[in-house]
């Protein structure tokens, strides 16, 4: 009995000193690196927002509320469903073994990015050809896919196939800020200042690879 | 002299700012901190310590005094103390210095020792190392006027900016030392306190228990992770790797050779 008081007690000041200084939920968005803990993390809260606006918006409609605020409020509820979704699904493809499920979540939704994640799974499926037309277009029509490691990723690693190092340089640099330990994205890069021959920038590239212990390293 | 936006952690300033609206006292915290509590100090600073000069430690002084020109301070006093643990932490809010401990001298490299020193002159510099010791002060006030909760949730908002601060420090002590693995395998020792351990570590499995932590999400746990005032050592490892990587870290990497 004194346990569950003591426990109660500890948890509600907590959660008074939460909310005191609004602190606590930033901490994991300091780095904001995307390993499975950070987007396990993060998809878990938007799913729980998406249930809690799906049961506002229910309880909506079986109390009847059709007064023009009642409307107009359920028409931002589903807003805001429609971006937590999209969010959803643009953290989660940035997995291979999420595409398909991921494909049928946006089905019917209209998000354009997912035109990228067409690129991505046939680039998994070993269509190199398509997946870099299909990206390319994309990149040529809206210029960048900010806040995407996946993407980045895979079209730096092809436009490095083509030979296209510098260009390929600065999406694997970039794709790298979300997951700085991707031993594929550090080697292709290495690779590409080998062919730019930025030395100064192959050898930090290639001591990064040594600290992760990746053994074809040319320091 | 670096350039501040070559290193600093991209969220730093807003977190100030933030927290810079719950600040209270600060005058009088400075007055008081400068004219009783650092005197109080300076007698065991001198009879219980050694201070790094010319000819005790001559290579802490010159190290120190190489990095505080680059960072446009004047040279803060060195003192080396006693201690089974390693540790360099600056204090002060008028004046600063820099208390480290012998162990750290004995058992780190040179370039470590850059590392970790060079955290320090850029707090210093940076004005973190000036409110952190404020900080300290404050909350002893706070103790004593408010609810226990108030200084909790005072302690957080300043702790997400000095975490904060600490990444940018990272950042600073790699330029400073110019090597990752340097850079890494310091902050392994800080934490773990061994040189053994530090070497039995695999840095991509140790990064991989930074993805563990932020698996861990309840009010319980969050509240413990937003109550320390230096981030996680995996965490600090990623973002040292990010830097390095980044177009940013590169140029400044390549600037300081030059």
């Amino acid at each position: 009995m004194l346990g569950k008081i003591v426990t109660l007690y500890r948890k509600a000041e907590m959660g008074v000193v939460n909310a005191l200084s609004g602190m606590t939920e930033k901490v994991m968005e300091e780095t904001g690196f995307y390993d499975i803990g950070y987007m396990q993390t993060q998809i878990g809260r938007i799913q729980k927002e998406i249930n809690r606006i799906e049961n506002e918006i229910k309880a909506g409609i079986e109390i009847e509320e059709y007064s023009d605020y009642g409307k107009k409020h359920r028409s931002e509820l589903m807003g805001q469903r429609e971006r937590l979704l999209h969010r959803m699904v643009f953290l989660a493809t940035n997995s291979f073994r999420n595409l398909d499920d991921c494909v049928k979540l946006a089905d019917g939704h209209g998000f354009v990015f997912m035109r990228c994640v067409q690129g991505l799974r046939e680039y998994h499926a070993g269509h190199k050809d398509e997946a870099f037309q299909i990206m390319e277009a994309y990149y040529r029509q809206y210029g960048s896919v900010e806040g995407h490691f996946l993407v980045n990723k895979v079209f730096g690693l092809l436009l490095a196939e083509k030979g296209m190092h510098q260009k390929a340089a600065s999406f694997l640099t970039y794709a790298l800020q979300f997951i700085p330990d991707d031993i594929e994205t550090l080697e292709a890069l290495q690779l590409c200042y080998e062919r730019t021959k930025e030395t100064e920038r192959r050898e930090v590239v290639g001591e990064v690879l040594a600290v992760l212990g990746d053994k074809g390293v040319c320091v | 002299m670096r350039v501040r936006s070559a290193f600093i952690h991209a969220g730093q300033d807003e977190a100030y700012g933030q927290y810079e609206g719950g600040v209270m006292f600060q005058e009088d915290i400075e007055k008081v901190y400068d004219e009783i509590d650092y005197k109080k100090k300076q007698p065991d600073f001198l009879g219980k310590t050694v201070r790094a000069s010319k000819r005790q430690f001559p290579q802490i002084f010159w190290m120190v005094e190489d990095m505080a020109k680059t960072a446009g301070i004047n040279d803060p006093a060195v003192y080396v103390y006693e201690d089974y643990y390693y540790g360099a932490e600056s204090y002060g809010i008028g004046s600063s210095w820099i208390e480290l401990s012998a162990k750290t001298i004995q058992d780190f490299t040179d370039k470590e020792l850059r590392f970790v020193l060079a955290r320090e002159i850029y707090k210093i510099a940076d004005g973190v190392t000036r409110q952190r010791t404020m900080m300290e002060e404050r909350f002893k006030i706070i103790r004593q006027m408010a609810p226990e909760q108030f200084e909790k949730s005072s302690k957080l908002s300043f702790y997400h900016w000095y975490r904060l601060a600490n990444y940018s420090a990272d950042n600073y002590g790699f330029l400073a030392c110019g090597s990752v693995k340097s850079s890494v395998d310091a902050i392994l020792k800080m934490v773990l306190n061994s040189v053994m351990l530090a070497e039995q570590v695999d840095v991509k499995e140790f990064i991989s228990q930074a993805s563990e932590i932020d698996g861990l999400d309840d009010t319980v746990l969050n509240y413990t992770k937003a109550d320390e005032s230096v981030p996680y050592a995996p965490h600090r490892i990623q973002n040292l790797l990010a830097y390095a990587v980044s177009d940013r870290g590169m140029r400044a990497k390549i600037e300081e050779g030059r």
